[in-house]
Formats: structure tokens, sequence, C-alpha cells
């Protein structure tokens, strides 16, 4: 492998970490446009579990995706921790209510494996890889898979 | 004794019944599939003495560390299920750490990651993978509280299967272990070790699976 082969090999990403339940979650930093505090989210009549509802964000509308919901976590209250993600994903910006978001950290590459090449479950998809560090392991999400093209579709349209 | 008692008593009869019930399943079904295909109908309508099988049907193609004397390790997992590894497939043994990673969207019987000598070892609930969903022993076994104390690692450490005990290691030659000649079903099951009545896994086989990740087990309820 030549040296420019190398580099970019082992490029340095960022991501933004967040806490869910007892794991640590990265999402890549170009997707993440704002954290916010907890505000009022208003449930949508309807919607699909994985919806918590919609917030105005400046005068325009913004829903809110259940995260714990779809990571398969038992449900937790909002405390002064929570923060709601707003990230821009398959051409839309959505929320995503988390435990806290921790911060940003610098990844190469060689320290990111793939997902667990374990079972066959089209539900881990989103599952980009997980990273060594210090501090532990670091789950990192494919915020563009998060759901399928027909629930993206739906979330536009609610 | 109390009612309570009498229920509580009762609740584990019917959870050792189960386990039983899937043991001897899990454990005799090779004999019955080794009968019905060895036998031609002709055979059966010809003779009337009884037919002797050998433990190790000869088009039985065995693993190449069971030649001459081998050693295996015996571990038991969710209430009793007594698996056994061969060394020559054991890459080391760690102590339960009390916290896995666990990284959503996968299979109940993926715990999670242990982030351990480099890499990220993918920790199985052998236990729920190999009893199958549907199967009424499987809530009874691996449904409630579990004390895991080890995890034996195997696939040069990436892969690690949870246990409840460490049981000890035994001296075999293949005469000691029936072989398992058909793996069209079960393909992790080398065979059982006679004495113990013991599944011998065949890691190589089992890991594979994990990775394709539909255990293929077709033992019934019986019902």
């Amino acid at each position: 492998m030549n040296q420019s082969a190398a580099a970019e090999s082992d490029q340095i990403t960022q991501w933004v970490t967040f806490r869910l339940g007892e794991e640590t979650y990265g999402v890549n930093v170009m997707q993440v446009q704002e954290v916010l505090r907890m505000t009022d989210i208003a449930p949508v009549p309807g919607a699909p579990d994985y919806v918590l509802g919609i917030i105005n964000l400046r005068g325009n509308v913004v829903t809110v995706m259940d995260t714990r919901k779809r990571f398969g976590l038992m449900p937790a209250e909002a405390d002064d921790s929570t923060r709601i993600v707003i990230i821009e994903a398959e051409d839309q910006v959505v929320g995503i209510l988390v435990d806290s978001v921790a911060e940003v950290v610098y990844l190469s590459n060689s320290d990111i494996e793939m997902a667990p090449n374990v079972g066959n479950e089209e539900s881990s998809r989103y599952i980009q890889g997980v990273a060594n560090r210090k501090e532990g392991l670091l789950i990192l999400v494919d915020l563009n898979r998060l759901l399928t093209d027909d629930e993206w579709k739906e979330f536009s349209n609610l | 004794m109390s009612i309570v008692d009498k229920k509580v008593v009762s609740q584990l009869i019917e959870q050792e019944l189960a386990l039983k019930a899937y043991l001897d399943a899990l454990l005799s079904e090779d004999s019955l599939q080794i009968e019905s295909k060895v036998l031609p109908d002709s055979t059966l309508q010809t003779t009337t003495a009884p037919v002797e099988f050998d433990a190790t049907p000869p088009s039985v193609v065995l693993p190449e560390w069971s030649n001459g004397e081998f050693e295996s390790l015996h571990f038991k997992v969710a209430g009793g299920l007594m698996l056994s590894v061969p060394l020559a497939c054991l890459n080391g043994i760690v102590p339960w750490p009390g916290r896995l990673t666990a990284v959503p969207g996968y299979a109940d019987w993926f715990l999670g990651l242990l982030a351990s000598r480099g890499y990220q070892i993918k920790i199985v609930d052998i236990a729920k993978f190999v009893i199958p969903e549907n199967h009424q022993a499987r809530s009874h076994l691996v449904g409630g509280e579990r004390q895991l104390k080890h995890i034996i690692l195997v696939n040069d450490g990436k892969f690690g299967f949870a246990c409840d005990e460490l049981g000890g290691i035994l001296k075999l030659t293949q005469k000691q272990v029936r072989w398992r000649h058909d793996k069209s079903s079960r393909p992790w099951l080398a065979g059982t070790i006679i004495e113990q009545m013991c599944a011998l896994l065949d890691v190589d086989r089992f890991v594979a699976m994990l990775k394709e990740g539909v255990p293929q087990d077709d033992i019934s309820d019986g019902d």
C-alpha cells in the first residue's frame, strides 16, 4: 500500500457521542445540526411507535424520533440531561431523543471495527461499527439507516 | 409446606422435566436417524435378528483434533445443559466481566461485546442459541436470572461463550464419542460423549452458524 492509500484508509472522522441507557453511541458530526434541551413534544395522532411527536424549531416543524424505542430499550423519564439532537438524514431534518450528549470525538478508521458479524439481523443494519476507546466501546450509528426507506417516507409525511 | 412452597417446587419440577425432555431429544435424536437411514426396508422384512449399530457410521468424517487421544472441557449453561468444547478449539477462559457493551438490533443470544486483548470479543449466550425459540423449555432455561461466571474464548478469541459453570477436562478417544453423520440439522453438534451424555461442540461450524445467525433446530415440543 502506498502512502496516500494508507493515509486515506486511516482517515480521521469526527463523531458526536451520546448516551442511551448504559451505552455510548456516536453519530457523524457532519449530520448533526444542533443539540437542544428537552422541550415540549407534541404527540402526533396515529404516528408510528418510533415517533415521539413534533417540536417547533424556530418556525419549522421537526419530528422527533423515539430513539430508545428504536434501539429496543426500555422507556425512561426525561431529566435535566435529556437532549434532542437535530440531525439531517435522508434529506430530512429530524430530532432524536437521547439521555445525554457527551462530547465530540476524533476517530481514525483503524479505531473502528465493522458492525459485529453475528447473525443476519435486519434490525441491526443501522450499526455502522464499533470503536475501541480507552473509556470503553463506542457504538457508531449510521443515521441514514436508522429507518427503512418506507419508514423514512412515512416520517416525511407526518 | 405452604401453598407457595408447593407451587415453587412444582415449577422447579416442571423446569427439570422440560430440560430433561430437551436434552433427551438433543442427544438421542441421532440414534433414531441412524436406525432409519442405515436399515433399508428390505433388511427389515428379511431378518428378525437384532441389528447392531456401530456408534460411528463409516461415512462420518471426524475432525482432525479428534485423532488419537483428545481433551475436552465441560461447561454448564442455563440450568444444567452440559456442553463440551475440545481443548484444541479453545483460546482461553476469562472471568465474567459483569457488564458487556450491548449492541442494539441483534438477536437475544448475542449478549454484546467485550473489549479484551485488543479484540472486540463477541459474546454469545450459547443456551439461547441452541435451544429453539419455540421450544417449551426455553423460557424455563434462559428466561430467568442467570449466574454467568466465565467466558470461553474460541475462534482465535473473537467469539466467547458465556457459561454458568466450568466443569472438568476429559481425556477422550474417538470411540468414546457417538459422532453425528448428518449435519443437516444442528451442525454445531459434533457428537455426544457417550459416558457423560454430554453434547460435544463442533466449534468451527458453530461459529459459522453464529455468523449466519439462524439456528436451524428442528426439535419439536413433542406436542
